[in-house]
């Protein structure tokens, strides 16, 4: 470690995560917005822009959580395809960066968008 | 019956492979975001039901780049309000899993206008492309086609409509009884679900195509009186004929502009209607052809030149004459057609 080292013109870059989905998500608040809607998405990547972070992530998922083999019921499911919205995001956005998540196993590398 | 429905195809150029010789946009311009949203745009003033966006994982002589389908049309979703956006995925070897989460997505951002071409790819330069082996045979293609559309509609209604029931005494976000595992089996695939989207807004978005069981059913013919037969032995809720479109512009006839346009490059031979002449004469065979089928798409030979037209004259007339309609705001893509809201396969009394 060289924690010392003097940076006096160092930046942090900002990203923001969208996981929308699991138990870090609170749902039990009245105020909670739907984890579907793209209003949803679009309110948290334009508040983002505006906010000057540098990028959008959102995540991915390819199956419901299950408990016993059973579906969970008690953490908000329901994501949109990752690549599909971030294109949509793209038409309502002009500076931030906006990152999929894309599993590497279940997928074709030659068919992800470049978009 | 839903009006007559008018679609509009917008790949590349336009549908000859010189088109691009006579476009409106800068070289650089062809894979913008803002050609796309422009033509779109200009489509959706005119008052046109849908939009389509061909793919293919292959570049052909008259699109040598594209962006994927299904992101175009994502990109102008939440910046249009009444068109249908209806891209092209493959049944051949694309994933139905991720097509119809895709498509799920599509009419969420587009509040229920999203569409779906599925369509097979009988071109062995695709399965080396996806490093796949190659699927040939009709009816291996035709299965293909056939299991893809049943994956998606059974993942579309694998949430029901009233999955999420955020009980705050119970703490349960989701009711599981109304989450369905699809359990797909086929000869080549299998799909257990259930989906990751909830049910999209339209219950099921528009499946078109040429085969399988869609929604619309996309016919050809060389002459009228094949498409119409054509139309005639369709057995889908709605069909569409396929017709190439070529306009008198204000500067140069339909007739001029392939010319110009096939000294550079020879037109490739179509399947379908191919129409060149006026735009009276458009709307005097639309008109016709509106007794006979329930829309159609138009594929223009060049797209800047052509959709001007189409807006300033074609659209108009259709729906001054009650022959179409203008799709109005909130409404949907199935609503715009004609075709109601399914009930979900799954749903059960509760």
């Amino acid at each position: 470690m060289t924690a010392d080292v003097a940076r006096p013109d160092a930046q942090v870059h900002f990203g923001i995560f969208f996981q929308g989905v699991n138990h870090t998500t609170i749902w039990s608040d009245p105020s909670s917005g739907s984890q579907i809607d793209f209003e949803t998405f679009r309110r948290v990547a334009t508040t983002a822009e505006r906010g000057l972070f540098d990028a959008f992530f959102l995540g991915e998922g390819l199956r419901l959580r299950e408990q016993d083999g059973r579906i969970l019921e008690l953490d908000i499911a329901g994501r949109p395809d990752a690549i599909a919205q971030l294109a949509a995001l793209a038409g309502i956005t002009e500076r931030i960066g906006l990152v999929a998540t894309q599993n590497t196993t279940y997928n074709e590398p030659a068919v992800w968008p470049d978009g | 019956m839903g009006a007559f429905g008018v679609g509009i195809e917008l790949d590349g150029d336009g549908y000859h492979p010189a088109a691009w010789r006579r476009s409106g946009r800068t070289p650089d311009r062809l894979l913008s975001g803002d050609t796309v949203r422009q033509r779109v745009a200009a489509a959706e003033n005119a008052g046109f039901t849908l939009a389509t966006f061909a793919d293919s994982i292959l570049p052909d002589d008259a699109v040598p780049g594209r962006i994927d389908a299904v992101t175009r049309a994502s990109f102008v979703a939440a910046t249009t309000s009444t068109i249908g956006l209806v891209p092209t995925v493959a049944t051949t070897y694309a994933e139905p899993f991720h097509t119809a989460s895709q498509i799920a997505t599509l009419d969420y951002s587009s509040r229920g206008r999203a569409g779906w071409i599925a369509q097979r790819v009988d071109d062995e330069r695709a399965a080396a492309t996806w490093g796949r082996p190659v699927v040939s045979a009709d009816s291996d293609l035709a299965a293909e086609q056939r299991d893809s559309i049943e994956v998606a509609r059974r993942l579309w209604d694998s949430w029901e409509d009233d999955a999420v029931v955020r009980d705050y005494a119970s703490g349960r976000f989701l009711d599981r009884d109304r989450l369905h595992y699809i359990d797909f089996e086929g000869e080549t695939f299998s799909v257990k679900g259930p989906a990751i989207v909830p049910r999209p807004p339209q219950g099921q978005p528009v499946v078109f195509g040429v085969e399988g069981a869609v929604d619309v059913r996309l016919v050809t013919g060389t002459t009228v009186d094949e498409l119409v037969a054509a139309a005639a032995g369709s057995d889908a809720p709605r069909t569409f004929g396929e017709i190439a479109v070529a306009l008198d512009t204000p500067t140069a006839t339909a007739a001029d502009r392939l010319a110009d346009l096939d000294r550079h490059a020879p037109a490739r031979s179509t399947a379908g209607l191919s129409f060149a002449g006026s735009a009276a004469e458009l709307v005097a065979l639309l008109t016709g052809l509106a007794s006979h089928l329930d829309g159609v798409r138009l594929r223009p030979a060049v797209i800047d030149e052509d959709l001007p037209v189409l807006a300033r004259l074609v659209l108009p007339a259709l729906i001054r004459a009650g022959v179409a309609h203008r799709p109005v705001p909130g409404s949907t893509l199935r609503a715009e057609l004609g075709l109601s809201r399914p009930a979900n396969r799954y749903a059960v009394t509760h």
